[in-house]
């Protein structure tokens, strides 16, 4: 599968985004979203709200980031295996949601 | 560290447009499950413009339109994991669908039915925490 972006998060774990998952389960449903790569990448790199364990999926983490204009933040859910990741989907939200547990910056419990 | 909170009010989600659309006889609808990531986006406008998603519970998010704040849909996280467990009354019709998909044979008038019971549903159900917003779905 081609990639979209590779990067490291502030945990020093790899992520990446594959091109047919970003079309599959981003673009497929939101194609407006289409040109957000890099703020995904950013998320990823400066979750600016956190790393959250997800709701449903123990494998599953979700960085959160304000992107320009701060009218809404970005989601992002990357499944793991190990501390390899790979980029669900992406989502712009107005609240965290309940069942997302804080994991990072840990000092922040 | 930004304290992480809703950054609009709820309350300032407007729902004229989908009250205009209920006036209609008819008006778009729009189901798409992602099986990979498990989340449902119901829309009643065209998917062409960014929504944004306030969640009210681990679940059930509310979409609307991020220029205007209109309520145009519902977006649904874990709807295999933990939504149709809490919401029973949904599960036979979902099956149904789920079945039909499978065998190549879902109609539009069955993918209307779940559409309209899981928006009742929802409103029925969240009716106490997001009363307009809820009120607007049923």
């Amino acid at each position: 599968m081609a990639i979209l972006f590779k990067t490291t998060d502030p945990r020093g774990f790899t992520v990446t985004c594959f091109e047919e998952r970003w079309q599959a389960h981003v673009l497929d449903q939101r194609p407006w979203m289409a040109g957000w790569e890099s703020l995904v990448q950013k998320a990823i790199e400066n979750p600016t709200l956190g790393i959250f364990k997800d709701a449903q999926f123990p494998n599953r983490d979700v960085y959160y980031y304000i992107p320009s204009p701060r009218t809404r933040y970005l989601k992002v859910i990357v499944q793991f295996d190990g501390d390899e990741g790979v980029v669900v989907t992406a989502i712009p939200t107005n609240s965290p949601k309940d069942g997302e547990v804080w994991i990072w910056p840990p000092s922040s419990h | 560290m930004a304290a992480f909170e809703p950054l609009i009010d709820p309350k300032d989600i407007r729902t004229t447009l989908l009250a205009e659309l209920g006036r209609q006889t008819h008006y778009l609808t729009s189901m798409s499950y992602d099986e990979y990531v498990d989340a449902l986006t119901l829309l009643f406008v065209p998917n062409d413009q960014e929504w944004v998603v306030h969640f009210i519970d681990e679940h059930v998010g509310f979409a609307y339109l991020a220029d205007s704040l209109e309520l145009v849909g519902l977006y649904i996280e874990g709807v295999q994991h933990g939504f149709l467990q809490e919401y029973e009354e949904l599960q036979h019709v979902w099956n149904e669908w789920s079945q039909a998909l499978r065998e190549n044979r879902a109609t539009p008038s069955l993918a209307a039915r779940l559409v309209t019971e899981i928006t009742e549903a929802i409103g029925r159900r969240t009716k106490g925490r997001a009363p307009d917003l809820a009120a607007a779905l049923v």
